[in-house]
């Protein structure tokens, strides 16, 4: 009998991965159940730190002050008037990998790809060019930074550099061919390619410009990197080049011997993912994937390759590449520049290994070369 | 009439239209704020821009905590269920406290004034917000009860961990990029 959500037999709906957090909390992404690059809408991870506000787009203003010739404000009728542009870009969470940021031996092996990193989506934008409202009302060469502001109940702030206004970040207001979902900052976000994510200021209401950083709590008490020799780096926005293997991973299984492809996906918000390298032996060799998908700045692309399995235990890794030159480090290398417990910018090479009997366990074991 | 003399009257007067209507492109687009409504907006507090009137102690903020703050950061200010604020027996080493971890005091009264209390935030006066600033530094051994704090003090008191942030490689080059692009 026909389900009545209208889900044809055998298909359970695929849902976020929720934290069960109040008021400060997130979802992931289910990468292990998803097919090609897109992240589906309502399947885009999100991260709030005061819930997710209700506004209406017929009263939702973005005011722009500070070194500015001319301070105005702009409803969403007026932005739509700008040339609008469409773009494809990740958004990453400053945090995500944070379930495999701990030493090795203490890191469950019943990981599902959404689990290790999963507050990872990619999707399709559609807004202006910050630069192009900016010519609104007249920067002044004085300023280096602007505070964004959004309207939840957080009042989610960071300092964003103007060189980044400047360059490629977008106010956007509709994602994969819709408008903005709620949890992704309805009806107005802004992005910022290749950023971590908190960084592209969801529900933006308010970008004052300034001559210094703001100093607000999430970039100082929060988003910074603690070092090993007790100090702590503030501003560290790109996040690097990265890859996950979601196919074949926990809690699938390989059922029988032979010919399977292992696909992923990669990411770099440096550049263009140049390079996926995948290993099946734990880092000892390595071989070039096949890149699907276009060749697009701070945008996903998928890896993959084929491989024989003769039933012996294997580990599955991959390695990513981007435009830049910048690779992603083993697991020990990126820990020797972190303070145990730091967990933000973990692009670490992740690994699963399969044992005998086809199970399969998510690990973070360093390469072998 | 010769067709150069059709042609320089209609520059003449295309450029008439443009100087009386202003910038025809979307540079125009946007309606202008006022300051009544940025001095609305504008209620952060920054190492840099506007100070937000207003002060208080922590002698004023302690009944305030009691009464808006102590269901979730705990009687003593210890914490639980959510952040601790102050130093304590249960606090752990690693609990990123104003007075151990913070580099910069304005960032309390910001995120105070704008985002606490987390289930009503935006409804502390600046006054309260000033006085539960200044009860937090109380908490962390910062300022006496008595002490004033205002805009202007939390710019001059130094937090004991501001020695060691630093700004980024990737930050310190964009900020170098933006005084180039800006001074062509």
């Amino acid at each position: 009998m026909p389900k009545e959500n209208g889900e044809r037999a055998g298909e359970a709906a695929l849902a976020r991965i929720v934290s069960g957090r109040a008021l400060s909390g997130w979802s992931q992404t289910p990468l292990g159940e998803l097919t090609g690059l897109i992240t589906p809408s309502d399947l885009h991870f999100e991260r709030h730190h005061g819930g997710i506000p209700a506004l209406a787009a017929a009263e939702h203003e973005l005011a722009i002050h500070g070194l500015v010739d001319t301070p105005k404000r702009f409803d969403l009728a007026t932005l739509a008037r700008f040339p609008a542009v469409t773009r494809y870009h990740f958004i990453e969470c400053s945090g995500n990998g944070f379930a495999s940021t701990q030493p090795a031996d203490r890191i469950p092996g019943k990981l599902r790809p959404g689990d290790v990193d999963g507050l990872f989506s990619h999707s399709e934008w559609t807004g202006v060019r910050v630069r192009d409202v900016l010519k609104a009302v007249g920067l002044k060469g004085s300023a280096r930074w602007a505070l964004a502001e959004g309207a939840d109940s957080a009042a989610m702030t960071r300092s964003i550099p103007v060189a980044k206004l400047l360059d490629d970040a977008l106010l956007v207001f509709g994602q994969n061919g819709e408008a903005l979902r709620p949890a992704q900052g309805y009806p107005l976000r802004l992005l910022l390619p290749g950023f971590e994510g908190n960084m592209s200021v969801k529900w933006l209401k308010r970008l004052e410009f300034s001559d210094a950083p703001f100093m607000t709590r999430e970039e100082t008490a929060r988003y910074a990197d603690s070092r090993p020799d007790g100090r702590v780096e503030l501003f560290t926005f790109s996040m690097g080049p990265k890859s996950l293997i979601t196919h074949p991973a926990y809690p699938r299984r390989l059922s029988a011997r032979g010919y399977q492809e292992i696909s992923g996906l990669a990411w770099s918000g440096l550049g263009v993912v140049r390079k996926v390298e995948v290993s099946v032996d734990g880092g000892r060799r390595w071989r070039k994937a096949r890149l699907d998908g276009p060749a697009l700045p701070r945008a996903a692309r998928r890896f993959r390759l084929g491989w024989d399995w003769h039933g012996q235990p294997a580990q599955l890794m991959s390695r990513a590449t981007d435009s830049s030159g910048a690779t992603q480090p083993g697991y020990s290398e990126h820990q020797q520049n972190r303070t145990p417990g730091t967990l933000y910018h973990n692009n670490a090479v992740r690994s699963w290994a399969v044992a005998a009997d086809g199970e399969i366990r998510f690990a973070m074991t360093d390469p072998l070369r | 009439m010769h067709w150069l003399c059709l042609l320089c009257c209609g520059l003449l007067w295309s450029g008439a239209v443009h100087s009386d209507a202003g910038p025809s492109g979307y540079e125009a687009l946007g309606a202008v704020l006022g300051p009544d409504e940025i001095a609305r907006l504008d209620t952060d507090l920054a190492p840099a821009g506007t100070v937000p009137e207003g002060a208080g102690t922590a002698r004023l903020g302690e009944p305030l905590y009691r009464g808006r703050c102590a269901h979730c950061h705990g009687p003593e200010g210890t914490g639980a269920p959510f952040d601790a604020l102050g130093p304590g027996d249960a606090v752990p080493a690693s609990a990123r406290l104003v007075g151990r971890f913070w580099p910069q005091a304005t960032t309390l009264y910001d995120y105070i004034r704008r985002a606490m209390p987390q289930t009503s935030p935006g409804t502390l006066t600046n006054d309260e917000a000033y006085a539960l600033t200044a009860y937090v530094l109380f908490l962390n051994g910062l300022v006496d009860k008595q002490q004033r704090v205002d805009g202007q003090m939390l710019r001059s008191l130094v937090l004991p961990a501001r020695d060691r942030f630093y700004e980024s490689p990737e930050s310190r080059r964009l900020v170098k990029k933006a005084v180039r692009n800006r001074s062509r």
